[in-house]
């Protein structure tokens, strides 16, 4: 079903919650490529997460809330990857409005699934929901608004149902909790792997009539 | 590439090394022949065991000196080659032994003679530093060349401790694959630098106010502090993606008589041995992270970086290790 190469498919990397505030990212990594989502000033992006200038990672931490500004020399990026904040730029670079966009950082595929947020690395292929079929699609999204709330850990038991989808593995016991653990990519560290445990939208649910 | 002074650099291809040379195997094996196998490599400062040895992409190089003479191997494996052992000043250089190719005057130049004059200060030497890096060792070269990463990676150590206008004090040298940078002082580190001279008198190979920083291809650099300390660092290749940053401080006083001037002046070497660690493990995650982005942008021919008026020695090394690989049209 997913054979092709990773840059060619899609990967789970956060809940869109995690991406809710200005200057909320997350990070990953797809084979050799880093990868950022973030907000910034209320849109959320993606891209490539490495500098233009000389190639460093900007976001190292696999979450986080921070600017999307590179820690070697400090360049900041726009919503449009585009660097906006040059120290030195007048003295250094004296790169222009058309110079600096032809050094915007390089764009990621980006999509939603109910709250669940997916990445790609190849800008052009198939939508989400077309690599994960219709049907699936709606189950995820579905499970996803159904359970907004981020809770205490869960371990799933034996006899919840368990659902693969992409990287991710999602564990539940109907109307109760939904455990969902996001695998880190091909040729990512461990660290980008995430496990969330989600609950219904009110605790009054659980209480009985 | 536009060569106007004040503008940035966006290289062509064929004028900066490709990507894949900062992690592939190939290239590893390739610098190892090429570059390490032939080059000049600082060795180091002889001490009383009148050994030297070093360990560079795999290679093993072994000096000794018997009164004046200094002879030793450069090991691979099974096989064994002679070196070429010379020596500037106190610093000793090796090469495998070959026909022909620059002598070590040629390949110090323009600096043999400041560096000889540097190394008298090679004096009262504290124990040698090695500091693991998981990165490349051109991502390290490229780093120590950076002339402009002051404020945003060495905020409270470097920054404050160089002249506020350092932009207008820096002066970079450039003749082709080695280089030379000096930023004056901040008043208040050039204050404690005097202090210092008052207590230890300090050999000094200049009166200067200078942080000098002078590198020598491939993979040497000279810091000097004061004209008083020097720190020599040698980058050793150890994989693709790994590197040990070697340095060594030499305090050089003239005062290490009494027992308390013994005790400040080991105090003073620790605490500068301290900072200067504390320095380096600032570029250590850059070095790092420049490992971890550049195969994560190797696919697209239009990133090609950018290097700034500041950064123009990178470029200049890169092109001196496409000429020493002969790869060059
Ligand atoms: S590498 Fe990112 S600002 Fe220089
Ligand atoms: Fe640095």
């Amino acid at each position: 079903m997913q054979n092709g190469a990773p840059e060619n498919r899609w990967f789970h990397l956060c809940m869109a919650d995690d991406l809710a505030s200005p200057n909320a990212f997350a990070t990953t990594r797809v084979g050799a490529v880093p990868l950022v989502a973030q907000n910034i000033k209320g849109r959320v992006v993606a891209f490539r997460n490495v500098c233009t200038h000389r190639f460093a990672v900007i976001h190292g931490e696999p979450a986080g809330c921070g600017p999307l500004r590179c820690p070697y020399h400090g360049w900041s990026f726009d919503a449009d990857g585009v660097p906006v904040g040059l120290p030195f730029n007048p003295t250094d670079f004296q790169l222009e409005a058309g110079e600096r966009r032809r050094l915007a950082l390089h764009p990621a595929s980006l999509a939603q699934c109910g709250r669940l947020v997916f990445v790609r690395v190849a800008a052009d292929g198939p939508s989400l929901e077309e690599e994960l079929g219709a049907a699936l699609f709606a189950r995820l999204a579905a499970l996803s608004d159904a359970f907004p709330r981020h809770g205490e850990t869960a371990e799933p038991a034996e006899d919840w149902e368990t659902i693969e989808a992409a990287n991710l593995r999602l564990h539940l016991a109907p109307d109760r909790v939904l455990v969902l653990h996001s695998a880190s990519p091909p040729g990512a560290d461990q660290r980008f792997s995430r496990t969330v445990t989600l609950h219904p939208a009110t605790a009054d649910a659980e209480l009985p009539a | 590439m536009s060569a106007h002074p004040a503008r940035s650099v966006i290289p062509e291809t064929g004028a900066f090394l490709p990507h894949s040379h900062f992690w592939t195997e190939e290239a590893f094996a390739q610098e190892r022949e090429r570059v390490f196998g032939r080059c000049w490599l600082y060795m180091g400062v002889f001490d009383d065991t009148n050994l030297l040895t070093a360990e560079m992409a795999g290679l093993r190089f072994e000096l000794h000196r018997r009164g004046e003479a200094m002879e030793g191997v450069c090991r691979d494996g099974e096989r064994v080659r002679p070196l070429q052992i010379d020596r500037c000043g106190a610093l000793v250089f090796a090469r495998v032994a070959q026909e022909g190719g620059p002598t070590l005057a040629q390949h110090l130049a323009p600096y043999g003679e400041r560096l000889a004059m540097m190394s008298a200060n090679c004096l009262n030497p504290q124990p040698p530093v090695g500091i693991a890096f998981q990165a490349n060792w051109k991502a390290m070269v490229e780093n120590t060349m950076d002339d402009f990463h002051g404020s945003t990676v060495h905020p409270d150590t470097i920054h404050p401790a160089v002249h506020p206008d350092w932009q207008n004090h820096l002066v970079t040298e450039r003749h082709g694959a080695n280089s030379d940078s000096r930023w004056l002082l901040a008043d208040g580190t050039a204050g404690w630098w005097a202090k210092l001279d008052a207590k230890l008198r300090m050999r000094r190979f200049a009166l200067e106010s200078f942080y000098r920083h002078t590198f020598i291809f491939p993979n040497f650099y000279l810091a000097t502090f004061y004209g008083a300390t020097v720190i020599p660092h040698r980058v050793d290749p150890v994989a693709s993606d790994a590197s040990i940053l070697r340095w060594q401080l030499f305090l050089p006083t003239t005062r290490l008589e009494t027992a308390r001037e013994q005790a400040f002046h080991r105090s003073t070497a620790a605490y500068l041995i301290e900072s200067a660690s504390t320095v380096i493990a600032e570029d250590r995650p850059v070095c790092e992270a420049v490992q971890q982005g550049r195969p994560g942008i190797a696919d697209l021919p239009h990133i090609t970086g950018i290097y700034g008026r500041r950064e123009r020695r990178i470029l200049d090394f890169h092109q001196a290790m496409l000429r020493q690989l002969g790869e060059m049209a």
